[in-house]
C-alpha cells in the first residue's frame, strides 16, 4: 500500500507539470508522514539527512568538473573544430551532413558527459545546416536526439559518475566499459541514415582532398586530443576520475585561452553561471531522488522485484533482455535520471542473484536508460532537440534510430565483451 | 519538459543574478582548489586532506544555489505533455500545484535541516579542528529556505498582477 502511495502521489504529480526533483520529494514527504501515521517510528529529518548526504561525494565531484570543462570547450571552440573535421570525413556521404551529425556527436561525446549538451551544441550548429539542404526538419532533429545519446556512453559520463557513485562501481571502469557500446551505437546510427538517406535521395556534400582534411585534422588537434587526457589518466592509474574533470576544465581553458583564442577571461562568469544551473539540475534531483530511494528500500521493493524476475525462470540472457524491455518501457514515461535513480538500487539484488557481471549490467542500464531519453512522449533530449529545431514532436523521426539503438543494447546484452573486454584490459575489472 | 534557457543572465531579476553570482563563485573555489590539490599531489607529492573535505562542501552550496536559480529561472526538468494538451487552464492549474507543492515540500526539509544543524553546532571539520561543520549542514535548509521565500515572492508578484 504505501509503495502504491509512493509511487501514485510521484507520477500525479510529475503529470500536472511539477519538477521531477520536487515531485520526488513531496511524495516522498508524504510517504513518510503516511508511515509516522501508521505507527512506524520513522523521524521527519531522515529526510532533510538524505538530502545532504546523497550528494556529499567526492567522485560526485567530478560532475561540476565534467560540465564545466564541457561548457569551456564549446565556448573556446572545440565544437566547431569537431563538426570540421566529421564534415571532411563522411560530408560527401549520401545524407552527409546527418553523418557528420553523428560523428561529430561521436567525437563530442569525448570531451563532453552529458546529452543535453550534446543536443545543444551539435544541433544549433547542424540542424539549421541540415534544414538549408533539404533534410525534413523532423529527420535533422530525430538523428540529432538519438546521437545525442552517445555523450554520455563514451566517456566521460556525467550519468557513470552518478551510477558509479551510487553503486560503489569503479567509474574509471564504466568509462572504459562505455567506449565500445558508444561507438557501435554511432556506427549503428550511421548505417541507419546511410539506409534512409539512399531510400529519400539526400543530398552529398562536395568531397574533401586529403590535403585539406590533414588541413582540418591539424587545426582540430587540441580538440581530438582532449578525449586522451582525460582517458589516458585514468586509465593509468594516474588520476582519479574527479581529478581528470578538473583537468579537463584546465585543459579546457588554455586551448580557449591560448590557442584558439575564441574566449577571453571575461567569459569566466558567464561560463561558470551556466555550468553551476546545468550541474545543479540534475544532482538536485539526486539528492531528492535518495529519499525517494531509501524509501523503496525500506518497503522491501528490491525484493519484490527480485521475486518477480525469479518468477520469469529465464535464464540470466533471457532476464536481462526482461530487464532491457522493462526499463525501454519505463524510459517512454519518466525522465532518464529520475529512473537511473529509482530503479538501480532496486535492480542491484538481481546481480548476485543472477550472477551478473556489474560492469556489464551496469552499462545495459544505463545505455537502455538513455534511449529512454529520446522516446516519446518523454524524453529529454527530444525536447531540446525539437525546440532547437523549431519543430513539432509529432513530425520528429525517430523510431528508426531508437530501434538501430536498441539492436545494439540486444547485441550487449549477447556478448558481455563488448562491455568488459576494455577494462579487463587495462585491470579495471 | 522545460529546457535549459538560453535567456541572458543580464537580463534576469537582480536577485537572481546575486545568486547565480555566488553560486558561480562556490564552484569556481572548488575548481581553483581541486586544481591545486592536483599540483601539490603531481608536483610536490603533498596532497592536502582538508581540501577534498572543503571542496565536497563548497559542492553542495553551490548545487543548493545552482537548484535556486533553476528554480527563479524555470529551468528544473519537468514533463510538460500533459499540461499542455490541458491548454491555458491546465498551465495555470500547474503553475500554482508545483509552486504550492514545491513550498510545502522544501518547507519541510528546511524546517528538520535546521533541526541537522542545531543537533550539529559543536561538530568539526573531519580536517580542519575548529572549523563547525555546521558550514556544511546549512547548505540544504538555507537553499531550501531561500527557495521557498523565491517561490513566495512570486506568487505575491503573480497575484498582484506584476508578472
Amino acid at each position: 500500500m504505501a509503495i502504491i502511495l509512493l509511487f501514485g502521489a510521484f507520477a500525479a504529480l510529475l503529470l500536472f507539470g511539477v519538477p521531477v526533483a520536487v515531485a520526488m520529494l513531496m511524495a516522498s514527504i508524504l510517504n513518510v508522514l503516511y508511515l509516522q501515521a501508521t505507527g512506524m517510528p520513522l523521524p521527519s529529518v531522515i529526510v532533510a539527512e538524505r538530502m545532504l548526504s546523497s550528494i556529499n561525494s567526492f567522485p560526485l565531484l567530478a560532475v561540476p568538473f565534467f560540465i564545466f570543462a564541457g561548457v569551456i570547450m564549446n565556448r573556446a571552440g572545440l565544437t566547431a573544430q569537431l563538426v570540421n573535421v566529421s564534415r571532411a570525413f563522411v560530408g560527401h556521404f549520401r545524407g552527409g551532413t546527418a553523418q557528420c551529425n553523428v560523428l561529430a556527436s561521436i567525437f563530442f561525446s569525448g570531451i563532453s558527459g552529458s546529452a543535453s549538451a550534446d543536443a545543444a551544441a551539435i544541433g544549433s550548429m547542424l540542424i539549421p545546416s541540415m534544414k538549408r539542404e533539404g533534410y525534413p526538419p523532423g529527420f535533422a532533429v530525430g538523428i540529432t536526439a538519438a546521437s545525442a545519446t552517445i555523450g554520455p556512453i563514451i566517456p566521460p559520463s556525467i550519468v557513470m559518475i552518478i551510477y558509479g557513485t551510487m553503486t560503489n562501481l569503479s567509474i574509471g571502469a564504466l568509462f572504459l566499459a562505455g567506449v565500445v557500446p558508444g561507438v557501435l551505437i554511432g556506427a549503428a546510427l550511421m548505417v541507419t541514415v546511410a539506409l534512409m538517406s539512399r531510400a529519400r535521395g539526400f543530398p552529398r556534400l562536395p568531397r574533401t582532398p586529403w590535403r585539406e582534411r590533414a588541413c582540418v585534422c591539424w587545426r582540430a588537434l587540441p580538440a581530438l586530443f582532449a578525449p586522451l587526457i582525460i582517458l589516458g589518466g585514468i586509465i593509468s592509474g594516474l588520476y582519479t576520475a574527479t581529478e581528470a574533470g578538473v583537468i579537463a576544465c584546465v585543459y579546457g581553458l588554455a586551448v580557449g585561452l591560448l590557442v584558439y583564442r575564441e574566449m577571453g577571461v571575461r567569459d569566466l562568469p558567464t561560463l561558470l553561471a551556466e555550468a553551476a544551473e546545468t550541474t545543479a539540475i540534475p544532482v538536485f534531483i539526486l539528492a531528492a531522488a535518495s529519499i525517494f530511494g531509501w524509501l523503496l528500500t525500506f518497503h522491501g521493493f528490491g525484493r519484490l522485484v527480485v521475486g518477480a524476475f525469479e518468477s520469469l525462470s529465464l535464464p540470466p540472457t533471457g532476464m536481462l533482455l526482461a530487464l532491457v524491455v522493462m526499463l525501454l518501457v519505463i524510459g517512454l514515461f519518466l525522465e532518464g535520471l529520475a529512473a537511473l535513480i529509482i530503479f538501480v538500487p532496486v535492480f542491484m539484488p538481481l546481480i548476485p542473484a543472477f550472477g551478473f557481471d556489474p560492469l556489464h549490467f551496469a552499462l545495459i542500464i544505463i545505455v537502455t536508460i538513455l534511449i529512454g531519453t529520446v522516446t516519446p512522449p518523454v524524453g529529454l533530449q527530444l525536447y531540446i532537440a525539437s525546440a532547437i529545431g523549431r519543430t513539432k514532436l509529432q513530425e520528429v523521426v525517430i523510431w528508426p534510430f531508437v530501434f538501430a539503438m536498441i539492436a545494439i543494447v540486444f547485441l550487449m546484452v549477447l556478448v558481455p565483451g563488448l562491455t568488459v573486454f576494455l577494462p579487463r584490459l587495462f585491470g579495471l575489472a | 519538459m522545460t529546457l535549459h534557457e538560453e535567456k541572458p543572465l543580464a537580463s534576469e531579476p537582480r536577485s537572481t543574478r546575486i545568486v547565480t553570482r555566488v553560486a558561480s563563485l562556490f564552484l569556481a573555489c572548488a575548481v581553483v582548489l581541486m586544481a591545486a590539490q592536483v599540483v601539490l599531489r603531481f608536483g610536490f607529492n603533498r596532497p592536502q586532506a582538508w581540501a577534498e573535505e572543503v571542496d565536497r562542501y563548497l559542492f553542495i552550496w553551490s548545487v543548493y544555489l545552482g537548484a535556486l536559480v533553476a528554480l527563479q529561472r524555470g529551468t528544473h526538468i519537468r514533463v510538460t505533455f500533459a499540461v499542455d494538451a490541458m491548454g491555458p487552464a491546465g498551465a495555470v492549474f500547474s503553475k500554482w500545484l508545483t509552486r504550492i507543492t514545491a513550498l510545502g515540500a522544501f518547507a519541510f526539509t528546511a524546517w528538520h535541516g535546521y533541526g541537522l544543524v542545531i543537533v550539529n553546532l559543536e561538530s568539526e571539520f573531519y580536517t580542519i579542528p575548529g572549523m563547525p561543520q555546521a558550514f556544511f549542514y546549512l547548505a540544504a535548509p538555507l537553499g531550501l529556505t531561500l527557495m521557498s521565500l523565491a517561490l513566495i515572492a512570486e506568487s505575491i508578484a503573480d497575484l498582484m498582477g506584476g508578472r
